[in-house]
């Protein structure tokens, strides 16, 4: 018998319970944790009360000015109508981009994800990604294609095309009122058995490569921890004709001024998140 | 009660159901914890922290993947930050033109005592132990090894044959001393 199968088999024998001691540690463990909790919760409630209470302050403020409000003008313009409140287009993306932005701010707790009792160990700590070994450009096919994220005043614009079993090359537009206002190409490359993300600038500054950190079906991830920001490029899929560019850190980062300027103009900045969620406009 | 509703009352934070979670699976993932670390006490303190992750964190638990798998893999990274803090895993590969091929290397036993894998598992520098855990039990590729212990792939792979290597060894020096005990005096 092989001795890796040796071991395997045989793991079970050393199940055994530990002491009587450990649950009593776990369960003091677990006696605080639900105190600390209890006690924020507490906190909460007591800040949103105060928060309402105030509101209710403003309000009879309100009430009682209005009352006094005398002249011409107080009964001249008929009372406002209210209404009915609905999410146009351009919120719907505005709410897409702040519910995944909460979804990944919610993502980040799990301390592993689920999968098959024998399949390999995932954890969501991005102190330990792991990645596939048998992962190849073909396995970013579905990227070729344009892509676009609109916004109220600029368009983004992406185009995937595959140019050889090792490369699948992209370019990145921004588009506002009818000028392109900044480019960047994209390139997926496979070399010396590793798979690459690499970003080049229009500014004529050296390529930018990232290493390919993770790869599940719907979220890639790459990596260049020798980086100020963003070390991370996370490519999420949604659905066939979805799916977001997230530029992040692992650790919290903050940003100038200048830098959220530049990326606010074609994402969403939330915590240490660059969102931008793109749809499908065309396959190759 | 069904796994399923001793998941919902642990996720209600029921302390009856929690500690009915930890009785059924305690000595599994306590067994798991065993082969990282070379003492008792080191063990039970893993699978303490592993299991308030667990008991803390089971919300998340959507049930669309095996519930026994994600405690396992939650227990063996409480493990490996355990090791983490005490070891900075800069292994160095040990030059050896033997170590070109990497192939399954034959047990001479068929059956191992708990104790005897705990004594082989337990001779073995923490290095060697955690990449053949790794590698062998839970089943992570090389190249996921590399990332998850900031080694590189080569060390992964030298570390595994050498971890091979010394267990045959042993083995077989378990194998003498069976036989020895087994001749009549």
């Amino acid at each position: 018998m092989k001795i890796t199968r040796l071991f395997y088999d045989n793991q079970y024998k050393l199940n055994e319970r530990p002491s009587p001691q450990a649950w009593r540690r776990l369960e003091r463990r677990l006696d605080e944790h639900r105190r600390q909790h209890k006690s924020a919760l507490y906190r909460y409630l007591g800040a949103a009360a105060a928060v309402v209470a105030l509101l209710a302050v403003i309000s009879l403020l309100g009430i009682a000015l209005d009352q006094k409000t005398t002249g011409p003008a107080a009964n001249t313009n008929p009372t406002a109508q209210l209404e009915e409140l609905l999410l146009a287009d351009a919120d719907m993306d505005a709410f897409r981009n702040v519910e995944l932005s909460r979804q990944y701010r919610d993502y980040w707790p799990n301390m592993a994800t689920e999968g098959n009792y024998n399949k390999r160990l995932t954890s969501n700590n991005l102190n330990h990604i792991n990645s596939n070994l048998e992962v190849s450009i073909q396995d970013f096919k579905w990227l070729e294609g344009e892509w676009r994220h609109e916004t109220a005043d600029a368009e983004s614009v992406e185009t995937w095309k595959r140019r050889s079993a090792k490369l699948i090359e992209g370019t990145a537009t921004l588009q506002a009122e009818g000028k392109i206002v900044f480019t960047e190409q994209m390139r997926i490359l496979q070399s010396e058995g590793r798979l690459f993300f690499e970003i080049t600038l229009a500014n004529g500054q050296a390529p930018v490569r990232y290493v390919l950190k993770q790869y599940f079906a719907d979220r890639i991830i790459f990596e260049n921890r020798a980086l100020n920001f963003p070390q991370q490029i996370v490519l999420d899929r949604h659905s066939p004709n979805m799916y977001s560019f997230i530029l992040q850190n692992p650790e919290p980062f903050g940003m100038n001024n200048a830098q959220i300027n530049h990326l606010g103009r074609r994402n969403v900045i939330n915590h240490q998140h660059i969102i931008r969620v793109m749809e499908r406009a065309a396959a190759f | 009660m069904t796994q399923a509703e001793l998941i919902a009352a642990c996720q209600q934070e029921d302390r009856r159901a929690q500690q009915a979670l930890y009785d059924l699976y305690a000595p599994l993932l306590f067994g798991v914890c065993k082969r990282y670390v070379k003492n008792r006490e080191d063990a039970e303190d893993i699978v303490v922290e592993a299991f308030f992750k667990i008991l803390t964190n089971i919300r998340n638990f959507k049930g669309e993947g095996s519930f026994e798998g994600w405690m396992r893999r939650i227990t063996v990274n409480e493990a490996l930050m355990f090791l983490r803090k005490q070891h900075n895993f800069n292994l160095t590969i040990e030059i050896n033109p033997q170590l070109d091929n990497d192939t399954d290397l034959i047990s001479p036993v068929d059956e191992l005592a708990a104790q005897d894998i705990l004594n082989l598992l337990g001779t073995l520098p923490t290095g060697y132990r955690t990449i053949f855990n790794l590698y062998a039990i839970e089943g992570f590729k090389h190249r996921e090894i590399a990332d998850m212990l900031g080694i590189s792939i080569n060390t992964s792979k030298s570390q595994l044959i050498l971890a091979k290597k010394r267990l045959q060894e042993l083995l077989e020096n378990l194998q003498y001393l069976s036989a020895q005990k087994g001749r009549p005096s």
